[in-house]
This record gives structure tokens, C-alpha cells and sequence, in this order.
């Protein structure tokens, strides 16, 4: 699509985006908009995009307690970005949002997944096979890093990987990706697995009695076996 | 799901809306594309499995191969890290409420059975099997004697690259140059999971076998084996960087120590 049609789709499209953008708004304002708290918070979305394209947060979750869980096969068919397998997860404690199979044509951006995760207000990213034209993307890149892609007469696209933002309140927000493009003279950001979490609550003074990790996997006991496999 | 177009190809998510404020229906089939991880109160019950009809059914092991198994709806999706251990034989039904099609055995290669969950609903949990053809699931009737936990650990093979990453909670742990199958016979690409841990009584090549749930594409079996795909060391180090196996990862020793911890069920993404 070029930048004209680009353009001119938004123009005739802004009311209709309005309006439903607005609905939109409504419906996933408490997983988006439910302000911080210092702990016992984790919320999370796939995928959102504002701009001339509008594309509502994706697979919202949110929650206070009881986890909550949203999967979306695949993002409909529209003109800006591709991704399958979207999925949230959200506790009082954690937040993750992943997606698979990205692809922003445009901007020459994709990757088999992309997750990120936000624990006790400690946040990290995870890249699969990303790259952003001919560069690959790291798997595990440092907070805040940033990448410029040229798109010729488009302009130039900044890209932030693993951007962190915290919140006066101790929160963190977690963005996997973050893509600010410049489409016709407007910006179209487009975010891509963002997850917010409250920070680690404050030892109490009592320390609370051991207890073995809830529901972690075990650690592997080899076992004495052999399976031809191949090699 | 409906998608407004307006002149020029704009859009606008409109079913979206429902989604988000209905709380995610659940959808065995996935025909609206969703598919809930939040459990639902009630669902269909399973039908009994009587010893005899149970003893004919083919086990969902590395060995076996299941006919009618729901093809994995997102294989090349990431997986949560959730995973369930059958403490006893338990039937695996092609759907909720659906016929048995197999048993997933409590334990497999003399280990337990630990499979990922991919879709938790109504009293059911969606499995991913160790047993061909490969990329396929089933459904298991929750009960109480079934163990699961989560693994915080992701195994990514980057074949092009030749490249192991593994993370833990994001965190990464070690990232090593590899060796892959050929072109003729390449390690077969999707999720899968780390299915046992083996330390072969007479090891040739390697002291740890790592069995995942995924097969040759190209070989029916290999060696006498049934073509399982496997991460294990191996002794010459020329080959890492290269593609050189008949589709398992070959990994440096320091790699093979630290997967070692890895928890049997935890994702691995090959791409």
C-alpha cells in the first residue's frame, strides 16, 4: 500500500475508527486504563496500533488476583500488520503477552514470536528469529533499545525494543516491540506484547513460613534408558 | 468476527468488542478463532473407557502414532509453559466429549509424562502429543490425580543460524552454536517440547539424550528408533555451526549441562 492510499484511507475511514476506537475504548478501559497500583496488579495486551490506523488493543487482560487468560488464532485481515497466536496472561503478580508469526510489511519488521514479561516489577523480552530488514534482532535485547529503519520516500521508522516505562508508583510497563511510523506526514505507532506489573511488595516483618515454589515444574532425573534417536 | 472496510481497505475490528467484554467465550473448535486458557464451569463429560477398549488403544508415546488427533491449531505459536503429568493412564478423546483415541501413559522411556497444555475449558485440557504424526493434540478430562505446573524455561533452535537460546523467565541463560539435520533430512521446524531425559546405559555419542515430542519428517525410524528428534552432545566439535545430523540438535557439552534442568513438557521452539 502506498503512502497516498494510506492516506486517503484514513481520511475516509477517521470517523467510522472514531467512533469505534471510542466503544472500543470503553470496553478494554479497565485492562488498559486501570490505574497502577503498587502491587497486586498485572495487565497485558497483544497488539495495539494508533494512528491512521487504528487497531484496538488486542487480547486485553487484566487482573487483581485470579489469573486471567485470552488467546486470538490470528489478527484479522488489514492493511498494516500480520500476527497469529496471540496471547495474554495476567495475575497480581505477573503479566506476559506473546505473539507469533509478525510481520509489519512496511517496515520490513517480523519475528517468529515475540514475548514479553513482566514479573514483581521486573521486566524482560523475548525475540524469536526478529529482524528489521536485513538485521537480525537480538533474542534477549537490553531495555530501551533503539532502531532506526529507512523506508525511502516514507520517511524513517524508530523502532524501541524492549521498552520499560515505570510509573511513579513503582508499576512497569513492558513493550516487546514499539514501532513509530511515519505515514504521509502522521504517526502510526504500533506496539507490539505489552505487559504492566506492580513491583515486588516489601518484605512483611514476619517472614512468612518456606514454602516450595506454587505449581513450578521439577528439574529433570536422568533416567537409565536408551532411545536410538536421530543423531 | 467482523471487520468494517471502508473505501481503500481501511479497517476496524469491530468483533473485537464482543471479545473483549464477553470474557473470551470458549471455543473447543476454535471456529471464531478463539481459543480460552480460562477454564469454564461446566463442560461435556467424557465418555467411560472400559479396561478392554482401553487396552486397545494406541499409546501417545514418541513410539506411537494416533489416528484422529486434532491437528495442533497454532504450531508455530509460542507455548505459556504450562504443563500436566497423568499420574495414572489416562484416555485422550479427539474433542471434549469426543471418542478416546489413545492413552497418554503416566510414564514413557522409563520417565514420567509431562506434555505441554494449550487450551484449558470446561473440565478439559488440550495437550500437545509425543506420538506421530507430529504437531497434533488431544484432550484430556481433567481429574485430580493430574499434576501441573509451569516452566518458566523456552528452548529456541534457530536452524538458519544454527543457534540454541535458552531463557528462564525471559532471562537468558546461554545462547551456543549448534549442528542441525541436513537438507535431506532437517530438524523438523514448530513447537514441540522436551519430552524425557536419558542417560543411555552404553552412550556412544553423548552421556544425555533430551528426546523432544517431534519426529524426522523424512525418516519413518532411525538406528531402530522411531525417527525421534532429540537434542544430545557430541563429541567432535567441527560439526557445530553446520548441517550435518539426520535431524537432532547437536549441542556443545556446556549446553547439554546447563538443559539438563530444564523440566520435561517446556517449550521448544525450533524456526
Amino acid at each position: 500500500m502506498s503512502a497516498s492510499r494510506l492516506t486517503r484511507t484514513a481520511a475516509m475511514a477517521a470517523t467510522v475508527v472514531a467512533t469505534v476506537v471510542a466503544t472500543v475504548g470503553v470496553a478494554a478501559g479497565p485492562a488498559l486504563a486501570a490505574p497502577a497500583r503498587t502491587t497486586g496488579h498485572g495487565s497485558a495486551y497483544a497488539l495495539n496500533a494508533a494512528g491512521p490506523v487504528a487497531v484496538p488493543a488486542i487480547s486485553a487482560v487484566a487482573s487483581t488476583g485470579r489469573k486471567a487468560d485470552r488467546s486470538l488464532l490470528s489478527l484479522p485481515k488489514n492493511p498494516l500488520v500480520k500476527a497469529s497466536a496471540l496471547h495474554t496472561t495476567a495475575d497480581r503478580a505477573m503479566a506476559r503477552a506473546s505473539v507469533a508469526d509478525l510481520l509489519v510489511k512496511k517496515l520490513g519488521l517480523s519475528a517468529s514470536a515475540v514475548t514479553a514479561l513482566c514479573t514483581h516489577g521486573k521486566g524482560s523480552v523475548d525475540l524469536v528469529a526478529a529482524r528489521l530488514g536485513k538485521q537480525h534482532l537480538a533474542v534477549s535485547p537490553a531495555p530501551n533499545s533503539a532502531v532506526r529503519a529507512h523506508l525511502g520516500p516514507l520517511g524513517t521508522a524508530t523502532v524501541t525494543l524492549n521498552k520499560q516505562v515505570r510509573a511513579a508508583d513503582g508499576s512497569l510497563r513492558v513493550t516487546a516491540i514499539e514501532a513509530r511510523v511515519p505515514i504521509a506526514g502522521k504517526l502510526e505507532t504500533v506496539s507490539v506484547s505489552s505487559v504492566t506489573c506492580g513491583k515486588a511488595a516489601a518484605q512483611p516483618t514476619t517472614p512468612a513460613p518456606q514454602q516450595p515454589p506454587a505449581h513450578q515444574a521439577p528439574a529433570p532425573t536422568p533416567v537409565h534408558h536408551d532411545l536410538p534417536v536421530t543423531g | 468476527m467482523h471487520v468494517i472496510r471502508t473505501y481503500g481497505g481501511a479497517f476496524v475490528i469491530v468483533g473485537l468488542v464482543a471479545a473483549l467484554t464477553s470474557g473470551c467465550g470458549a471455543s473447543a473448535k476454535g471456529t471464531a478463532g478463539e481459543a480460552a486458557r480460562t477454564p469454564s464451569a461446566a463442560g461435556p463429560k467424557a465418555a467411560p473407557v472400559s479396561a478392554a477398549r482401553l487396552a486397545r488403544l494406541p499409546h501417545a508415546t514418541t513410539y506411537g502414532t494416533v489416528h484422529g488427533a486434532p491437528a495442533d491449531p497454532a504450531p508455530n505459536a509460542p507455548l505459556d509453559g504450562t504443563v500436566v503429568h497423568p499420574a495414572r493412564d489416562t484416555p485422550v478423546y479427539d474433542r471434549p466429549g469426543g471418542k478416546p483415541i489413545a492413552v497418554l501413559p503416566a510414564k514413557q522411556l522409563d520417565g514420567p509424562t509431562w506434555v505441554p497444555v494449550i487450551a484449558d475449558q470446561g473440565g478439559w485440557r488440550r495437550v500437545l502429543l509425543p506420538s506421530r504424526p507430529d504437531h497434533t493434540s488431544g484432550w484430556l478430562p481433567t481429574d485430580k490425580t493430574q499434576h501441573t505446573a509451569t516452566s518458566a524455561y523456552r528452548i529456541a533452535v534457530d536452524r538458519g543460524a544454527h543457534r540454541l537460546t535458552l531463557t528462564e523467565a525471559g532471562r537468558r541463560l546461554g545462547a551456543w552454536t549448534v549442528a542441525v539435520g541436513t537438507a535431506k533430512n532437517p530438524t523438523p521446524a514448530g513447537r514441540t517440547f522436551l519430552l524425557a531425559s536419558l542417560s543411555p546405559p552404553k552412550p556412544t555419542y553423548s552421556k544425555l539424550i533430551l528426546p523432544l515430542g517431534t519426529h524426522s519428517n523424512s525418516l519413518d525410524s532411525f538406528g531402530g528408533g522411531p525417527g525421534t528428534v532429540a537434542l544430545h552432545g557430541w563429541p567432535d566439535k567441527s560439526v557445530f555451526g553446520h548441517d550435518v545430523s539426520h535431524g537432532c540438535v547437536r549441542t556443545p557439552p556446556a549446553a547439554l549441562g546447563t538443559l539438563s534442568r530444564v523440566p520435561l513438557g517446556s517449550p521448544v521452539q525450533i524456526t
